[in-house]
């Protein structure tokens, strides 16, 4: 209601009133005259006041008066009178504030003693405080009047205020958005509880109990891009019972469905069972359908990724066994996925904070993975121990294959990428959603190359083999996304050296194969005959027992049939575990138990004992010498 | 010439449109719909019940913000919820909502034809089109109706009207959505604050709910589809931000009957009044305000149920009421 009608409303009354006191009933065109005479006038004072109650609140009949202010100001009513903009949506006073007994009526804050005076809107220039009595003086000649954050508090939102958090009439709570248009946020079709304004311009700064969110858009990974708007949030963020006390998120495919909701009534971050609720939720939208069909639900257009929620069911990351402490979201140690909003680490993972000593998204390892793979849990599978040992740069090889820079394990972690300038993660070879002991790759690393691995990782012949054509995938000089190329191609590129060097498919006679592995000449040995993966504690070659080894080598090769190691038994102790060759230095023979050669395990060249080095002669990609 | 009308403004009006027949037909109807286009169209396929299959929140069945009703087969009425941003389904009979649809924005008027429903959403200010099952189907009338606050639709010649808010006027389309003419009024009879439309297929006439103008007059304007004023029933004079002087004096959504009778809602008494098209005079008064042991507060539109029962859309009480 604009100021000019607000001062004008009282004249009115008055005047009007006498007019219809004098006129006739009969200016009703076309009512008969029982009908009119059963209408109230509505410009009189008894329209709105009854006479003949005992103060002068009791005298306001509240329904009809409020009906009066919102037979022009409900949606549907007229949007202009008289050439100027009539405001709409102050639909309903009712919500967490300002509901009955406190309120029920426009004319707490708005009634025609507002004309007197400079106030806009018809607020009056005193209000009496139903709560700590006395009248307060109210200042409202603009928008930033509501509550101006000055000691003194004659705001009209101050005037009357002594439980809120802020702005209280006594200055006993602190100024939050002073001198700002209060009504943006806290708008009347809300009762005046906070839901107004955008969800961002509230959650940008901490709002009680919440943090800041707005912020955590700008990470590294992240829902939604930055600036996230209210739509954004809403795909996710059921608001129907926004400030009850919760957090509920929608069951995204049954958007609206408030009974299906996911209700946190504590923090996820920290909180094992309310992270564990959230599973359903993450899977709700990160399926196939996304969000009710829209995959990408965000204004940014982003493809939801997927994941096989029956896949999930049965993966090893999946620890169903531990009941509610794992979950998609959590800190790290019950669940990988923290804060639905950022991360400074790839896909969101927690904690969302990068570690000290690596730039963004470079530490999956060292930061998430292997915190849990470690020698304390819960992944029974250790793997931080061994890749805690100091990174074993191959400097005593020699030859073409004394890169300086070349590292004796996958280049996972940040020490190693920067030295060899490769990089690979944990991910490119496992998906954690799908990872079982039966299936623990990835099906297909490189789907642009001819190599299919397959599933069976177990099996492998002379002709081909599963792992191998999984090693291949990488170690054919392309690579998957994400994943960067190392400074010597002789150990990447094995592929394009694999026929010209042999590789056990060498069918000349000076490989003195040993008889009783199962190895024939012509054979293609497969990766995992001589290789593993990961840094394991027991691939002693080359030193004592705990000492990473050169590129993963075996402690014991593999025979052709797979399923037992092999010994050459003349030359070791009866524990394989301390069972030392030596490859890159064959006179070290500290161990009273070596002598022997990695090498030797198959070839019987007996000729080669005292040389100190077969690999500086023999090698992948080395013109067919291996 | 003007069908008989009682009343004060009587005079004024006759002469009004006398003196400026021409002018109206000229400047009210700015494009009035060609002799085809007013050709009927062939009778909607048998009626569709509506029946939502779109997700929604079961939340809104509890209705905050009723503004407009519409009839629907199987019993059913439609129910505009501005608060909710959604159109429910109601049940005559419990008077109770069971299904909704998410409208993207803020609807006010809604219709019903067919299998279509159409919608005045106030926030895109567009009409929008959905299926009998609340999927969205198309949008007309992109900033030709501003705030369209009702509409109305000749189900026989597939014209939609809509009371454009922001131009104070009615706008008139095919169910396309094509711009068929604009209705104005003019002088006088200019629309100063129009609310609720309602059309008389029979008459082929256009009735108007109108707030008037400051000092004015409430009032029912009539047009017909040519957009010349055939008539109006004057409520409260003297109009102001308090109400009008007798009368009503802030009409809101009307519907017609076949019996020539017209129930209009009057949102600040808080009652229905009947009138009677061939005379101008309330023949009778439904429903009462709360504050007088009814049932109604804010009652924002009127619309008649299968049987012939007004219902009504009680804004304040976040209510349908039927009066009797």
């Amino acid at each position: 209601m604009s100021g000019g009608y607000g001062r004008m409303l009282l004249v009115r009354l008055l005047v009007a009133g006498a007019l219809t006191l004098g006129s006739p009933a009969a200016s009703y065109i076309g009512v008969s005259a029982g009908s009119a005479l059963a209408q109230r006038q509505h410009d009189t004072c008894d329209y709105c006041h009854n006479l003949h109650g005992a103060g002068y609140e009791q005298l306001v009949d509240f329904a009809r008066a409020e009906d009066l202010c919102m037979s022009c100001h409900q949606d549907g009513a007229p949007l202009t009178y008289n050439g100027e903009t009539i405001p709409k949506g102050v639909a309903v006073h009712a919500g967490t504030k300002h509901v009955s007994p406190d309120t029920t009526s426009c004319r707490d804050c708005h009634d025609h003693e507002g004309e007197v005076g400079n106030n806009l809107s018809l607020i009056p220039l005193s209000m009496d405080n139903r709560y700590t009595g006395g009248a307060r003086s109210i200042v409202f000649e603009d928008t930033t009047d509501f509550a101006d954050g000055d000691a003194t508090y004659d705001g009209v939102c101050e005037v009357c205020h002594t439980g809120t958090s802020y702005h209280r009439q006594d200055g006993g709570m602190p100024a939050h958005n002073p001198q700002r248009d209060c009504v943006t946020c806290h708008g009347h079709d809300t009762g005046f509880a906070a839901a107004g304004g955008s969800c961002t311009d509230c959650h940008n700064g901490t709002q009680g109990s919440r943090r800041a969110v707005v912020a955590e858009f700008d990470r590294a990974s992240h829902h939604a891009a930055s600036p996230a708007d209210s739509a954004d949030c809403t795909v996710c963020h059921d608001q129907s019972q926004h400030q009850a006390g919760s957090v509920r998120l929608w069951d995204v495919d049954d958007p609206g469905n408030t009974a299906a909701s996911i209700v946190l009534s504590g923090d996820p971050n920290t909180s094992a069972t309310e992270a564990a609720l959230l599973a359903r939720f993450c899977l709700s939208c990160h399926d196939s359908d996304g969000a009710a069909g829209d995959t990408s639900p965000f204004s940014d257009a982003v493809t939801v990724p997927a994941v096989d929620s029956a896949a999930w069911t049965a993966a090893s990351h999946n620890r169903s066994d531990l009941g509610s402490e794992v979950s998609c979201y959590g800190d790290g140690t019950f669940g990988c996925h923290i804060s639905g909003h950022g991360s400074e680490k790839l896909n969101m993972l927690a904690p969302d904070t990068v570690a000290a000593t690596a730039p963004a998204n470079a530490e999956q390892e060292e930061g998430f993975c292997l915190n849990c793979h470690d020698s304390d849990g819960p992944s029974s599978v250790d793997l931080n121990t061994a890749f805690s040992q100091a990174i074993n740069w191959v400097q005593t090889a020699t030859g073409l294959n004394s890169n300086p820079n070349l590292n004796d394990r996958h280049d996972i972690q940040y020490a190693a990428q920067q030295q060899s300038g490769a990089k690979i993660e944990c991910t490119d070879c496992h998906d954690p959603h799908t990872a079982t002991s039966d299936l623990p790759f990835v099906l297909d690393p490189d789907t642009a190359d001819a190599h299919v691995p397959g599933t069976d990782w177990y099996y492998y012949a002379a002709t081909s083999d599963t792992l191998s054509e999984f090693c291949l995938d990488c170690h054919d000089g392309s690579f998957p996304t994400g994943v960067l190329d190392h400074t010597s191609p002789q150990i990447v590129n094995i592929q394009s050296t694999w026929a010209a060097d042999g590789m056990g498919a060498r069918t000349g006679s000076s490989v003195d194969l040993r008889a009783g592995n199962g190895w024939a000449i012509g054979d293609v040995i497969p990766c995992q005959a001589c290789h593993t993966t990961h840094m394991e504690l027991d691939d002693d070659i080359g030193g004592a027992p705990g000492t990473p080894s050169l590129f993963r080598v075996v402690d014991t090769v593999r025979n052709k049939a797979g399923d037992a190691f092999l010994f050459f038994k003349d030359r070791k102790a009866s524990d394989p575990e301390i069972y030392a060759y030596g490859i890159t230095n064959n006179l070290d023979k500290s161990d009273v138990t070596s002598g022997g050669y990695w090498c030797n395990t198959c070839h019987v060249r007996l000729s080669m004992t005292g040389k100190e080095n077969c690999y500086g002669c023999h090698r992948h990609g080395d013109g067919g010498r291996f | 010439m003007p069908d008989t009308i009682r009343g004060r403004a009587f005079s004024a009006i006759a002469a009004t449109v006398l003196v400026g027949i021409a002018l109206f037909t000229s400047a009210c109807f700015e494009r009035a719909p060609t002799q085809d286009q007013r050709e009927p169209l062939a009778e909607p396929s048998d009626p569709v019940v509506p029946v939502f299959d779109q997700p929604f929140d079961h939340t809104w069945l509890d209705m905050r913000s009723p503004i407009r009703l519409a009839s629907a087969p199987g019993g059913k009425l439609l129910v505009s919820d501005s608060r909710w941003h959604v159109v429910l389904r109601v049940d005559e009979e419990s008077r109770t909502a069971d299904q909704a649809f998410l409208v993207d924005g803020k609807p006010l008027a809604v219709g019903m034809r067919g299998d279509q429903i159409f919608v005045g959403n106030a926030t895109t200010n567009t009409v929008d089109v959905f299926g009998a099952s609340g999927g969205f189907s198309y949008s007309f009338g992109d900033g030709a109706a501003p705030y369209p606050t009702d509409l109305a639709i000749d189900d026989a010649l597939g014209l939609v009207f809509v009371v454009a808010g922001g131009t104070r006027d009615v706008k008139v389309f095919s169910l396309s959505g094509e711009l068929q003419g604009t209705i104005t009024g003019s002088g006088g009879a200019r629309l100063q604050s129009p609310t609720g439309i309602a059309v008389d297929e029979g008459r082929r006439e256009v009735l108007v709910s109108d707030y008037g103008a400051v000092g004015g007059h409430a009032s029912v304007k009539i047009f017909d589809y040519d957009g010349s004023l055939v008539g109006e029933i004057t409520g409260g004079t003297d109009c102001g931000v308090t109400g009008c002087s007798g009368g009503f004096s802030r009409p809101q959504g009307l519907a017609v009957d076949g019996t020539g009778l017209i129930y209009l809602a009057d949102a600040l008494l808080g009652q229905v009044l009947v009138l009677d098209r061939a005379s101008g005079e309330a023949v009778a008064m439904l429903g009462a305000h709360a504050s007088d042991g009814g049932d109604l507060r804010l009652p924002m539109d009127v619309v008649l149920g299968g049987r012939g029962e007004p219902y009504v859309a009680s804004n304040g009480t976040a209510s349908v009421e039927v009066v009797r």
